[in-house]
């Protein structure tokens, strides 16, 4: 005792070489020696330990879901989430491309083997003198020159040049395009009589222009729908809305007898995503 | 008289950080509990003799090495072994930081104690995972602790400490309340006495 209290450093020197002995000892051994000091302990802080235990579950559970957190869970439910967004958009797509099917069957006379085939817009050149776009699919998808490009009712133009995967579509709002075709009522408009005439297209004012006489204009109303009827295209091309008559006001030069009329499409080719190309029907 | 007073204080404060594990713990890397024993050397580090200070804190440290049997593989499976040695040398050493440190501190705020339960605390639990990792090095002759990971059981550590020392601050606001009874009786540093 005296010599513990003359040399407390040796002591504590001694006493901190003989834990770290204790504390790199084998774990057999470590369990042999330290084993039977450590059931007195236990045996005189188990019992409280074990009424607060009790204490602490019942006002605690275990799997208290308020208290727990599962990462793992919170993560696979946000992936979940955006999964599902991803979902939604891509049925809101193929509920558009339907509606966009039956509406095309519906309006024009496409035999039932005629297949239509959805392509993305890649590039949209409507400067040059020949306007065109150019689309992500070609000859091996079924494109062939000369198919026509539609959407919804409305044609955009035909394929004029085609590659492996891409092809090229000259639109019909190019300077000086002309065109045959039918006025007829639209839905939203009323009367029975169909006048043929031919329009050109007008880049000043970006719209298909006609003269007619004006005995005929009283039959035609704005909001009649142009159709196609020229034997130019191709047949699966027939029949398909050029255009809606905008506007009809006296020709300039012939006031009287004749009457200017504008046909705006109803398309703007420089917002196109995507477009529907008519592939012909494969023949026997 | 003053032994008792401890012997009592470290039976309740070790009972409870036991007991109240489920009530207190934060689900977060494997358990987050508070340390009311790291609470309770700090309070003797700043209030005691130095020969008591270390005297208590291997006792608390040996407490804590008993009640937290570590796992070891055997041929049964996995068992429990009480490892001396980790926690006692590293309470000693934070009691050794808290006793270079008291001399800076307002003794009788738990704000100060909560201020060296973390640094004390570093302290500690840095020497008991070196301890601890050290049975792995393969030359030695010991073997390592089953499923040990340095950076989980450090992250862990860490947060443990952080909470420890939130509750120093009701804790040890208790403890300095019953300064009387533990009686070190501490010279209070003045202008004219030296460095206690």
């Amino acid at each position: 005792m005296n010599y513990w209290r003359t040399n407390p450093k040796r002591v504590l020197v001694a006493i901190v070489a003989l834990l770290f002995i204790c504390s790199i000892m084998p774990s057999s051994a470590a369990n042999w020696i330290w084993s039977t000091p450590q059931d007195p302990l236990m045996a005189v802080i188990s019992p409280l330990t074990k009424q607060l235990h009790r204490l602490s579950i019942s006002i605690r559970p275990p799997h208290d879901k308020r208290f727990s957190v599962d990462l793992d869970l919170l993560k696979e439910r946000d992936e979940l989430y955006s999964y599902n967004l991803i979902l939604q958009q891509q049925l809101e797509r193929a509920n558009d491309r339907i509606s966009q099917l039956g509406a095309v069957r519906k309006k024009s006379v496409l035999s039932q083997s005629a297949g239509l085939l959805f392509a993305s817009v890649v590039y949209t050149n409507t400067n040059l003198p020949h306007s065109t776009l150019t689309i992500d699919k070609g000859s091996f998808h079924g494109v062939a020159t000369g198919q026509a490009v539609v959407l919804r009712e409305s044609l955009l133009g035909r394929v004029s040049h085609v590659g492996h995967n891409a092809a090229t579509v000259t639109l019909i709002t190019q300077p000086k395009m002309h065109l045959d075709v039918h006025l007829v009522p639209s839905e939203s408009t009323t009367g029975t009589s169909v006048t043929v005439t031919q329009v050109l297209f007008d880049d000043d004012i970006n719209a298909f222009v006609t003269i007619m006489d004006a005995s005929e204009h009283n039959s035609i109303q704005i909001g009649h729908a142009a159709i196609l009827v020229d034997v130019r295209w191709p047949l699966q091309a027939q029949k398909f809305v050029v255009g809606y008559v905008a506007s009809m006001e006296p020709q300039p030069d012939h006031p009287l007898l004749q009457k200017r009329v504008v046909i705006k499409p109803v398309v703007d080719m420089n917002r196109l995503a995507e477009v529907l190309v008519v592939i012909n029907p494969i023949l026997d | 008289m003053r032994h008792v007073i401890f012997s009592l204080t470290l039976f309740v404060l070790l009972t409870l950080e036991l007991g109240l594990k489920q009530l207190l713990v934060i689900p977060r890397d494997g358990g987050v509990t508070p340390s009311f024993t790291l609470i309770l050397m700090v309070y003797v580090a700043l209030s005691a003799p130095r020969l008591i200070v270390i005297w208590s804190a291997v006792v608390i440290g040996l407490c804590i090495d008993f009640v937290n049997p570590l796992p070891f593989i055997n041929d049964r499976g996995i068992i429990a072994v009480p490892l001396i040695g980790p926690s006692s040398l590293g309470f000693l050493a934070g009691a050794i930081v808290v006793l270079e440190l008291r001399s800076l501190v307002f003794r009788q705020s738990p704000v100060a104690i909560g201020v060296l339960v973390i640094m004390s605390g570093l302290i500690y639990h840095l020497v008991a995972v070196a301890l601890l990792t050290l049975r792995g090095i393969p030359w030695l002759p010991t073997d390592a602790i089953a499923h040990w990971d340095i950076s989980g059981q450090l992250v862990r550590r860490f947060f443990e400490l952080i909470y420890s020392s939130l509750m120093s601050l009701p804790v040890g606001f208790l403890l300095l309340k019953l300064d009387p009874l533990f009686g070190y009786g501490l010279p209070v540093r003045t202008a004219r006495s030296g460095t206690t």
